[in-house]
């Protein structure tokens, strides 16, 4: 328990009222020369007092700052990271699609354990040498094989009335008309007529040719395909590929590929490049102009794509 | 060295209720460090030496103030020296006996300080706003007081820290300016 001295205390409070009195009439110089040296004791104090009320809002503005600068980091890291599993993925699903661009219909599987049955037809390539033009003036005059008319070794009056460019090949090795005609992996044209040993090739660029071709585009990822249409001859050196819809990209250097669903090879087929490709106002197709890959008139020899029955399909069943 | 840790808190006090007092406002009731000081000493000092330091107290803050010279030391000491009757039983290690005599306390020294001033100098009663103010004023520095209290020995060691930094910088800007 505490023990206080009241008189002590009391004498002390009265005294100090007293003198609180007496300061009140105090004259003013008196109380302004105390008021200054109050003011003077008290400034070094106020001064630390107002640096360290600054300096803590100088921190607590950069803490503050930090922390956004630290959350705004932290949400572009997390955008990042999202764009960079989304270009992953991207990527991914590309080479996905790349693989099955270069491993087409004969090599995918419909579903796993499942392998895809043997083609009803194959490819059969037969090789036909052009017949110059002398030699094709003089098969026309029926003086190459000089064995007469009655040995039935006379050949189509058909085939040798076309002006068109003659290949050493008939009926003999079982050619048909409409079968096309290769050099490597471009198409030069198509079998116009046939006869018993000869038949006539109609080049790309005649007028009356015509075929399913389909535009592509080759990437730094591999070919891109667009638009299909039909390629046709002019009469010069040139064709034209028509039927491609105003809504397709098309552009001079995309490749003109076949267009047909056979399949049966393993790469697309070259007809030629687009050299021109022009979009009218209001035109609901495009009108593009194709070089062809090859010359029929510079070349030796084609080769025949023929179509064969799988013989493996029939000793399978 | 009681003494002198008083007359430290003192300035303390007085320092933080004239140049920080008004910034840490919450809804135009800002705490009055002063009368703490004063209440702190009153409660914590025994005899006719707490009275007399209260004065002092008094008197420094009426040089601080506007208004006539020795009417806070007036009312300081007669505050003071009621504390000390009603407080003769006060046992000191309790923190809700100490805050529950904090808030009355400076209340009493705030409305009596202001309705004081008031009459001496204008000659008007206090008014209902003052009595609000003075009451927010005294709420404010009675929470503050607590918070002090339960976080005695952080807030020295912060005071302890940031007070020779600040000083030194202080210093430096001193010389800056010479």
């Amino acid at each position: 328990m505490r023990h206080i001295s009241d008189k002590g205390s009391i004498r002390t409070a009265v005294m100090l009222t007293a003198a609180g009195i007496g300061i009140a009439f105090a004259p003013d110089d008196a109380t302004d020369r105390v008021r200054i040296i109050a003011y003077d004791v008290l400034q070094p104090g106020q001064q630390v007092a107002r640096s360290t009320v600054n300096w803590l809002r100088l921190k607590s503005s950069l803490y503050i700052e930090a922390i956004e600068q630290a959350q705004a980091q932290e949400e572009y890291n997390d955008q990042l990271e999202e764009t960079q599993l989304a270009l992953r993925r991207l990527q991914i699903k590309n080479a996905t699609l790349h693989e099955v661009l270069q491993n087409p219909v004969g090599d995918r599987h419909w579903a796993p354990g499942s392998i895809a049955p043997s083609p009803l037809a194959v490819p059969d390539m037969l090789h036909a040498n052009l017949i110059g033009e002398e030699s094709a003036e003089l098969w026309r005059a029926g003086l190459i094989v000089d064995v007469g008319s009655n040995s039935q070794l006379v050949e189509s009056s058909y085939v040798l009335e076309d002006p068109l460019p003659l290949i050493d090949r008939g009926h003999d090795v079982g050619l048909s008309e409409g079968l096309p005609a290769y050099a490597g992996r471009v198409v030069v044209g198509k079998v116009a007529r046939v006869g018993h040993w000869s038949s006539t090739i109609q080049p790309v660029t005649h007028q009356e040719f015509s075929a399913l071709a389909q535009l592509a585009r080759a990437g730094s990822q591999g070919v891109h395909y667009g638009a299909k249409g039909i390629l046709e001859g002019t009469g010069s050196k040139t064709c034209r590929m028509r039927f491609v819809e105003s809504t397709f990209a098309v552009s001079v250097g995309d490749l003109v590929v076949s267009g047909g669903r056979d399949g049966l090879f393993p790469f697309p087929v070259f007809f030629g490049t687009v050299v021109k490709a022009d979009l009218g106002s209001d035109a609901p197709h495009w009108e593009i102009e194709v070089a062809p890959a090859a010359n029929l008139s510079e070349l030796k020899s084609v080769h025949i794509l023929r179509k064969s029955f799988n013989r493996g399909r029939l000793l399978a069943h | 060295m009681k003494h002198l840790a008083i007359l430290a808190s003192a300035y303390v006090a007085f320092v933080l209720q004239s140049s920080v007092a008004n910034q840490m406002a919450i809804r135009g009731y800002s705490p009055e460090f002063v009368w703490l000081a004063l209440v702190g000493i009153v409660l914590y000092v025994n005899g006719w030496t707490g009275v007399a330091w209260a004065g002092f107290v008094g008197f420094v803050f009426d040089c601080i103030s506007p208004d006539r010279l020795g009417i806070n030391l007036i009312w300081a000491s007669l505050v003071a020296l009621a504390l000390q009757l009603i407080l003769k039983n006060h046992n000191r290690r309790s923190l809700f006996q100490t805050i529950a005599f904090v808030f009355p306390a400076v209340l009493l020294l705030s409305i009596g300080s202001t309705s004081l001033r008031l009459v001496v100098s204008a000659g008007n009663m206090p008014t209902a706003t003052v009595m609000t103010q003075a009451a927010g004023n005294s709420l404010y520095s009675t929470i503050l007081a607590l918070f002090l209290l339960v976080n005695l020995k952080t807030a020295l060691l912060w005071i302890g820290y940031l007070f020779p930094i600040t000083f030194r910088r202080f210093l430096n800007h001193a010389g800056t300016m010479s």
